[in-house]
């Protein structure tokens, strides 16, 4: 059996017993596992997050170049609309700047045309690696904590270029603290 | 396994794949590996005169990872900035899972494989030593030219284009 089967059948597994609702899908050379009821009730209780949950979280594994080695995991929650232009605007550069590098592997992209935003989580698994799909989609739960709030600061025009390189500091200390890097 | 043991065969390793480690232990910076605070880290050599960085950390849950970064500080003139980032954003989705980042005037190619245990980690470093090197050959260059302003965002872009043509189907 390819390693990125039996790694898909082991993330389903586990993300079912957290009581994800999973879906699982074939595609040529990949393995796609996408739920959403877990996610939409993620910890993102924050009042000022109304709205702003993860719709979507899906997990794909596909073989790497060593197949049967090794397999490259990508973990991707794509949340709901952010504002126009965000991409561009001086105070989300700052802040993206400022953690960016920090929670490598992670990305953090906008969508062009539909403003949406998506945190992705992609690394290589040696084989007999447990994939751990609910511990990364945790970290990624955090950091869209810290990430959506932010956002909402900017399009309410309620930040300066100070709060903004403050919020960023703060976010890195409390992840460091919380061991929410890497 | 004992963590001096580990650290010992993984410099073992390199050493066999011709990558000259130099160890060091990175400076403290609360991310956990082998029961201390601070994370292991080789200089190695991935192409002749061309040096890399190998760190080793372990996670929450006692599995390791490993990334590989190869950086240079070519990025000091604000200016370029955005086209800098536009081309990591862009041109960086044809690599991954390497990932181009820029932290100030610091450009870094970056990949990241996670193991259980030693000979995974060993088994991994092939793989992650090539993909380094297939975004080094196809968009690094064009991304320093860019920072250096050498290249505008277009140039940088065809450059790039060319050589992940030439180079697809090949090394990776």
């Amino acid at each position: 059996m390819s390693a990125y089967i039996e790694l898909s059948a082991q993330a389903k597994q586990e993300l079912e017993a957290a009581g994800a609702s999973v879906n699982a899908l074939e595609l040529e050379g990949v393995r796609v596992l996408a739920w959403v009821e877990r996610w939409r009730a993620a910890p993102l209780g924050d009042d000022t997050l109304n709205g702003w949950a993860p719709i979507d979280a899906t997990v794909t594994f596909s073989d790497g170049m060593q197949a049967g080695k090794s397999v490259r995991m990508r973990l991707s929650l794509l949340l709901a609309d952010t504002m126009p232009n965000l991409e561009s605007h001086p105070h989300w550069v700052a802040f993206t700047q400022a953690i960016a590098s920090k929670f490598a592997p992670v990305v953090m992209e906008i969508d062009e045309q539909s403003s949406r935003l998506s945190l992705t989580y992609e690394q290589l698994l040696y084989q007999g690696t447990e994939p751990h799909v609910t511990l990364y989609c945790e970290k990624l739960a955090y950091l869209a904590s810290v990430v959506l709030p932010a956002i909402l600061r900017i399009r309410l025009e309620a930040w300066t270029l100070d709060d903004v390189r403050n919020l960023a500091q703060q976010v890195l200390n409390e992840a460091l603290t919380l061991g929410y890097q890497q | 396994m004992n963590d001096d043991v580990m650290l010992t065969q993984m410099h073992d390793a390199l050493v066999e794949m011709g990558l000259k480690p130099v160890a060091a232990l990175l400076p403290e910076d609360g991310s956990s590996l082998l029961g201390t605070s601070a994370a292991m880290q080789w200089t190695i050599e991935i192409v002749p005169n061309l040096l890399a960085e190998l760190n080793l950390m372990r996670t929450s849950d006692e599995d390791h990872f490993v990334n590989l970064v190869t950086a240079s500080e070519s990025a000091h003139d604000e200016q370029h900035w955005a086209d800098i980032d536009l081309f990591a954003r862009e041109m960086g989705k044809a690599v991954r899972p390497v990932q181009l980042i820029r932290h100030e005037a610091e450009l870094a190619c970056f990949v990241q494989g996670r193991a259980k245990g030693i000979e995974g980690l060993i088994g991994l470093i092939p793989e992650l030593l090539t993909m380094n090197r297939f975004a080094l050959v196809t968009l690094f260059e064009p991304w320093i030219d860019l920072a250096r302003g050498q290249l505008n965002l277009e140039t940088a872009g065809l450059k790039a284009g060319a050589a992940l043509a030439q180079q697809s189907g090949g090394e990776r």
